[in-house]
């Protein structure tokens, strides 16, 4: 499962590292895993996912665009969760796994539907009209 | 007169390091590097790949045919000339500024004892 998810990952990741170290990383992972232990081995892989992965698909819109999404989505909703639990009594007592599913949820629909607009808007040919 | 080659990054650095005990597989790498910085320095397959084919661009490691009974799928690297010497230069860049940090007394007599 773990090693599904991260093949997966391996998608926003550069063409050409992917294409030839692509297998191995994955391999590496897996071995990581059994060592490390999976969180320990996902927080490192997050972590390389933003210093790594993105920097390096800075010119590639299909990633950059629903990474933003997403970025601006979970700080709002964080935002949103904090100002909740100061305001509601009730929000309090809200559990960690909650709290993460709020945030983490709607700023993966986010991404989404950013990937599939910009994926949509590529394929489109765009008419810029000019009022002259 | 030759300039000098700026720093290495850090992981550029562990992975000659690793390097130079014998070819190495990628996650032997992993390992070998978190041993030798006293696993303060974590270095994922996404940063040890990277690093590794810049090194291979670089020509400081290259590939090498792994054992016969080794997995297939691992690909095992070595140390090029230019990477031994590039290791060699660093590991007396650092030497020289423990020098001058000790000339200096930057170091308590706690650290350094």
């Amino acid at each position: 499962m773990n090693s599904w998810f991260y093949d997966k990952l391996l998608l926003l990741y550069p063409e050409d590292l992917r294409r030839a170290f692509g297998a191995e990383m994955s391999l590496a992972f897996a071995d990581d895993i059994e060592i490390m232990g999976a969180l320990r081995v996902w927080w490192c892989a997050l972590r390389e996912l933003l210093m790594v992965a993105l920097p390096g698909q800075s010119s590639n819109r299909s990633v950059v665009v629903p990474a933003i999404s997403f970025a601006l989505c979970a700080f709002t909703q964080s935002v949103e969760l904090w100002i909740g639990m100061h305001q509601s009594p009730g929000l309090e007592g809200l559990p960690l796994v909650g709290a993460i599913i709020y945030v983490l949820l709607p700023s993966f629909m986010n991404a989404c539907v950013a990937f599939v607009v910009t994926r949509v808007y590529a394929n489109l040919s765009i008419t810029v009209l000019t009022l002259n | 007169m030759e300039q000098p080659d700026p720093p290495l990054a850090p992981a550029a650095f562990l992975i000659l390091f690793a390097l130079a005990s014998g070819d190495k597989h990628g996650y032997a790498i992993m390992q070998e590097a978190r041993k030798l910085s006293d696993h303060s320095f974590q270095m994922g397959p996404a940063t040890l790949y990277t690093t590794i084919q810049r090194l291979l661009d670089a020509d400081r490691i290259r590939e090498v045919p792994g054992p016969d009974h080794g997995d297939s799928r691992r690909k095992y690297y070595r140390l090029t000339g230019a990477g031994k010497s590039t290791l060699n230069a660093e590991l007396a860049r650092m030497e020289s500024m423990v020098k001058k940090s000790k000339a200096m007394r930057l170091r308590t007599a706690e650290s350094s004892s």
